[in-house]
């Protein structure tokens, strides 16, 4: 079973800054990790592997700075890791990322399955994953919370959904989008920490993926950030209350005085 | 290799070195080595290229983990963070100083840090409870140094939840914590699997609470267990939080007890990482004994040394306990009250002639004719 898992490098939440004048967030002298949706991706590719067998591919658009980070996905078990680093790149939006991606899927072979996070922390987006499917022509499952092996081809997915979970079974090869897990689970081990130390990091350029540079980065984009803003309402009078009974009376007062202001 | 978490600690420093001064294993040995903000030198040249070697491994382990450097830092550095990550580092590339690998193995292979077998620590467990239940409304979790170094002390809680009326239970076989193994060799997988396993059997008694009795491995469950994904059902709390409640419940009674120049010793995972400083004085004051105060007191405390460090480097273990007595000496103290099974045993041990150190469960057991 070959597995991809596609992976953001995003800032730290806790040390997110945001450039004003350009509209971008500022990625110089921040911590970048794993995107939290990625890392629990990987997680699960890892442990579908030690279950099934197979190899699990990790692939990242970035500059040079996310090899240290990639090289954590390789001690959390991690079998190939690839940076598609080029200038060219530079300023993509969700649709030029997702046509580098599937570039660099294209140019590495045969696939069972390609696992993203379900949304970037640091854009909410949420569109590279099925944009990815649409441009590799596989199925695409959004929202994974869980997925296990069915038949050799078919996979069984738990999938997040508005009032519960929902059970789908996947035909291979697909793509899924996966939630962010509630705990930081995908921890290195020791034998996977001195694994790690002999993966080497393959780097991917254009000149590999030979993309007409049209295509992508900021001239690939369909989408610009025209302006950033905070959106501050008009101040709320709240009354607090403990008691259930008075915060209903409270409730239905201020219902009744609206009408009565209505009429 | 590093943690974008364990890089931002490692660099944080603004140069102040007023953690050299805080630091019990810098200021026993009066070593700059063992300064926490050599440490983080160590680990920021090992990020900028520089040869991690068995020296700066060494160093890594020269180091109690008690968490005073982060208590009062402007930068909010917290060296263990990066400390733990450069012993991960250290045993990966096998640089690990032989006593501690010593150590590392008896944890891997007994669950203790004693080299003592499992069996015995069986043996010890049926002996405390020889009508273990599978269920109760309460689990006590007595943790590897206790059972191997001070039982008496999971004795006089066992009498204390007696004499209170407490549905309790201990497990059959109490595989360890993680907190030990966690700081040996750092957060790594192996620790993350060791604790669901145990977070397994705790969900296994039903229990509502889970009282534990050393304040190490209370922090671990209540702390880290969440981050490994380790979902403990019942509620967490100290053996001190517990027994306070007890005493305000009046479910506990205790006499007074005519114990003069006393102090209390405040351990550093209990009142640093678990902000609990009152309830051990809350049950000190129901037994009637005034506490004269350390210098270093409360969230301030200075380290006693630890069990764990004192296995591997006893030497400087010893240093540091003997710098705690003279803090208790100095303030005309003869009796030292402590609430933690390791602080217990190295204090004990490196005890000043005439002076004593006692458990204030003990204590509490004697007080309440348990």
């Amino acid at each position: 079973m070959r597995l991809i898992v596609c992976i953001k490098i995003v800032p730290e939440f806790q040390d997110m800054r945001f450039d004003r004048e350009t509209n971008t967030l500022i990625r110089e002298n921040v911590r970048q990790v794993i995107n939290p949706a990625d890392n629990t991706a990987l997680e699960i590719a890892v442990n579908l592997k030690n279950k099934w067998g197979g190899k699990v591919c990790v692939v990242s658009m970035g500059t040079e700075k996310a090899g240290s980070v990639l090289h954590y996905a390789a001690a959390c078990g991690a079998d190939e890791l690839y940076l598609i680093s080029d200038k060219k790149f530079a300023g993509s939006d969700t649709y030029a990322t997702a046509t580098v991606l599937a570039a660099a899927i294209k140019h590495l072979g045969d696939y069972d399955l390609i696992l993203c996070g379900r949304r970037a922390m640091d854009g909410e987006t949420g569109q590279v994953g099925p944009e990815l499917s649409v441009m590799l022509d596989v199925p695409c499952l959004t929202n994974i919370v869980d997925i296990q092996k069915h038949r050799d081809d078919t996979m069984l997915c738990t999938r997040l959904v508005e009032d519960g979970f929902e059970e789908t079974e996947l035909t291979l090869p697909a793509l899924i989008t996966v939630c962010e897990g509630k705990n930081l689970t995908c921890v290195p081990s020791i034998s996977g920490l001195r694994r790690a130390k002999n993966i080497p990091l393959n780097r991917l350029s254009n000149a590999e993926l030979k993309l007409d540079p049209a295509s992508v980065g900021l001239k690939g984009s369909l989408t610009r950030v025209k302006r950033v803003y905070s959106y501050f309402g008009a101040g709320r009078k709240c009354i607090k209350t403990t008691d259930p009974v008075k915060g209903s009376m409270t409730i239905a007062q201020e219902i009744l005085r609206c009408r009565q202001h209505e009429t | 290799m590093y943690s974008e978490m364990a890089k931002k600690h490692a660099d944080a420093c603004r140069f102040c070195w007023m953690c050299r001064y805080l630091c019990p294993v810098g200021l026993a040995t009066g070593k700059e080595v063992n300064t926490p903000r050599a440490r983080g030198l160590l680990v920021s040249l090992d990020i900028r290229g520089q040869e991690f070697d068995e020296s700066c491994a060494e160093a890594m382990y020269e180091c109690c983990l008690c968490g005073a450097c982060t208590h009062d830092c402007v930068t909010g550095y917290e060296p263990p963070i990066f400390i733990r990550e450069a012993r991960t580092k250290a045993v990966v590339n096998e640089l690990v100083p032989a006593g501690v690998q010593t150590v590392i193995d008896s944890v891997l292979n007994n669950g203790n840090i004693f080299s003592r077998a499992s069996s015995d620590i069986k043996e010890q467990l049926d002996r405390l409870v020889p009508d273990r239940k599978e269920t109760a409304e309460v689990l006590f979790y007595i943790g590897g140094t206790a059972l191997v170094k001070a039982p008496h002390i999971a004795e006089a809680v066992i009498r204390l939840f007696k004499c209170a009326g407490i549905d309790y239970t201990i497990l059959a076989d109490e595989p360890q914590s993680g907190t030990e193994l966690g700081d040996l060799i750092g957060y790594v997988q192996e620790v993350v699997d060791s604790a669901k396993q145990l977070a397994e059997q705790i969900n296994a008694t039903k229990a509502d609470k889970i009282v534990v009795l050393d304040p190490s491995c209370a922090r671990v469950f209540k702390q880290e267990y969440p981050r490994w994904g380790c979902d403990l059902k019942g509620e967490v709390l100290t053996a001190t939080a517990f027994i306070a409640q007890l005493i305000r419940e009046k479910r506990l009674l205790p006499d007074k007890l005519s114990i003069a120049n006393a102090t209390f010793h405040d351990p550093c995972k209990l009142a640093r990482d678990l902000d609990e400083v009152l309830p051990a004085r809350e049950i000190i004051a129901a037994m009637g004994i005034e506490i004269k105060e350390m210098f270093l007191n409360k969230k301030m405390s200075k380290c006693c040394g630890t069990e764990l460090l004192s296995q591997y480097s006893p030497v400087t273990g010893r240093l540091i306990a003997q710098r705690r007595w003279d803090d208790a000496v100095r303030c005309g103290a003869e009796v030292m009250i402590t609430a933690c099974p390791g602080c217990y045993d190295v204090l004990k041990s490196n005890a000043p002639e005439g002076k004593t150190v006692e458990d204030l469960f003990v204590l509490l057991a004697e007080a309440c004719k348990a």
